[in-house]
């Protein structure tokens, strides 16, 4: 589901479809957190789209700041699914309670047994010889927009991403996008995006004068293959409603009617509760400590 | 129940049979928003209806792109795939990321005759690497609710002109359809039109496609023209789950009302006999003896 579709969908369900009372700019919010909530609540199975994988970055004094991964990491701590030395073996996890165990000699942290620990929002390597790591993580899941705002340009094809609207940095990122002008009130289909000018150019051309100042949305749908971040939740589609209903949730919590808040809030959570209940691991390889 | 069939439900069900309240669009984006949830929810066994096999998919050093490769989006992520197997060989064993260390280990590490896989960043990895063809079994989304109408080629061969079929009831009038977006399943591409012939049913489209529309397939996108044909949709799911999609599409039609026990009644109604049927499903006892079970066959 687009953020088109999504920023409707909440204004009908809030009984607010001209906007009055929740503006576009706070629906795109509820949104942003709503996927960010249902995206912490769910068992990380459910989250392949937010995996991430930076590789052979450096180690300083024996650590990495979680600040330097290329993403931001979803629940902390949490989010680092796995370390790998670069080139090399898997690093055991440990807690900083474990710590103290380390200086035992047979179970310290060596080439062949690496560990690591986070603590400070940095990820700790034993044995501090190692130079460089691989990380496995959960990112936060990028934010989505709604409106762009944007300004004609000289051709009746063009027009130009505001620098503040969250457009792309990556060439051809809205190509074969279909793109809606609010001031045109006409559908356009990009086919070309140069990222350093942010300059969109589309077909059909406007019909008569160049595009003027005002903004304009991106729609996609389900059967397209588009999976652009921004324009659609990077989350599984199966969980797009979800985020709705999370989105919708905080929005009634700005009226008097809490009863709805809470029915929302209700609903999200009793489908995330089931989907992580029915959650089966895999089954693995090699013998379960715990099962022995 | 065709998608047409499942609307009138609905808005029987909504109190709002001459649609006054809930548009026909807005009940077949809950149904759509309701069939995916469902089978999001319900056990595998349910689903067979949604499951896909992917024979001979090319791995790249040990890797796949999801989406790059699979014909269909995958529900769950990596709980959509069902299993992986080298192409004419062994099936592969499912690790999880946290098992990963133990592939060090040289009696559990993988080979072509223990091969594993594991799924991250929408990637499959699989172990050995040396393996370059799989195949794959997995869980695809249901089909969005619209209908796919047929088309032709122009009567010149263009990349900017296409014909509708004249069984389905395209308009008789010209511009009709003009500045609709539609979408050619032939070039997996957005298109406006720029101009409708009625007679001959004749689309006039901007950008051009990548090729000369041929004899395929397109779907309307925009002006509420997507809606049209609904009783030649029909949900992938097994027919005797639709009524439980049109009672999780009635829990979202209520959350925009004030009467908000009818959304908790129709969403816990939904909830309950998804547990009543995930509780009821009962494994096939399978071959061999099972690791949790041993003590009891001994015995």
């Amino acid at each position: 589901m687009d953020v088109s579709t999504m920023i409707n969908l909440l204004g009908v369900r809030l009984e607010d479809p001209d906007e009055k009372k929740f503006t576009p700019t706070f629906k795109t919010t509820a949104l942003n957190n709503g996927q960010l909530k249902v995206a912490q609540r769910l068992n990380r199975n459910y989250l392949t789209e937010l995996q991430y994988l930076d590789s052979t970055k450096s180690l300083t004094s024996g650590y990495y700041a979680l600040s330097s991964l290329t993403k931001g990491v979803l629940n902390g701590a949490e989010g680092i699914l796995k370390v790998k030395v670069a080139g090399g073996k898997y690093c055991t996890q440990i807690d900083i309670s474990d710590l103290k165990d380390t200086q035992n000699s047979y179970l310290q942290g060596t080439a062949e047994n690496p560990l690591y620990y986070i603590f400070n929002s940095r990820i700790y390597v034993l044995p501090t010889t190692v130079v460089a790591i691989d990380v496995w993580y959960l990112q936060t899941p990028p934010s989505m927009y709604y409106l762009y705002d944007v300004t004609g340009n000289a051709e009746l094809d063009q027009l130009v991403l505001d620098a503040d609207s969250g457009a792309s940095s990556s060439d051809d990122f809205y190509k074969g996008l279909i793109l809606y002008s609010n001031q045109k009130e006409s559908w356009h289909v990009v086919t070309n995006y140069t990222a350093t000018t942010r300059l969109i150019e589309v077909l059909p051309a406007a019909p008569s004068a160049v595009f003027g100042t005002n903004t304009v949305f991106f729609k996609s749908n389900p059967y397209d293959g588009f999976d652009v971040d921004g324009i659609e939740s990077t989350l599984n589609q199966a969980l797009h409603e979800n985020i709705v209903t999370m989105a919708e949730a905080e929005a009634w919590q700005m009226d008097r009617q809490l009863q709805r808040w809470q029915a929302a809030m209700g609903a999200a959570d009793a489908e995330i509760k089931l989907l992580n209940e029915r959650y089966v691991g895999a089954q693995g390889i090699g013998t379960e400590g715990d099962n022995r | 129940m065709t998608l047409e069939d499942m609307v009138d439900l609905l808005g029987l069900r909504l109190e709002d049979a001459e649609e006054k309240k809930f548009t026909a669009g807005f009940k077949i984006q809950a149904l759509n928003n309701a069939q995916i949830k469902l089978a999001n929810m319900l056990l595998n066994p349910y689903l067979t209806e949604l499951q896909v096999l992917a024979t001979s998919q090319t791995a790249t050093t040990g890797v796949l792109g999801i989406d790059d490769i699979l014909a269909y989006d995958v529900l769950r992520g990596s709980e959509g795939i069902l299993n992986v197997k080298i192409s004419s060989g062994k099936y592969f064993h499912k690790i999880d990321l946290t098992d990963l260390k133990k592939t060090e280990n040289s009696f559990l590490a993988a080979a072509t005759d223990n091969p594993l896989y594991y799924v991250f960043q929408n990637r499959l990895y699989v172990l050995p690497t040396a393996i370059t063809t799989v195949d794959v079994l997995y869980l695809k989304i249901p089909a969005h609710f619209v209908n796919s109408f047929t088309c032709n080629e122009a009567s010149a061969a263009a990349k900017t002109a296409f014909t509708g079929d004249d069984d389905q009831n395209l308009s008789a009038v010209d511009d009709h359809y003009n500045n609709t977006v539609v979408w050619s399943d032939e070039y997996s591409s957005y298109h406006v039109v720029t101009d409708y012939t009625g007679a001959s049913r004749t689309f006039t489209v901007e950008p051009e496609a990548t090729g000369n529309f041929g004899d395929s397939t397109f779907k309307f996108v925009t002006d509420g023209f997507e809606e049209l044909r609904t009783s030649e949709v029909t949900s992938d799911l097994n027919s005797s789950l639709h009524e439980l999609v049109v009672t999780l599409a009635e829990a979202e039609a209520w959350a925009m009302d004030r009467d908000q026990e009818r959304r908790t009644t129709a969403q816990s109604a939904v909830l309950d006999e998804v547990r009543a049927l995930n509780s009821a499903y009962r494994k096939a006892d399978g071959i061999g003896t099972k690791g949790d079970e041993r003590t009891n066959v001994q015995a």
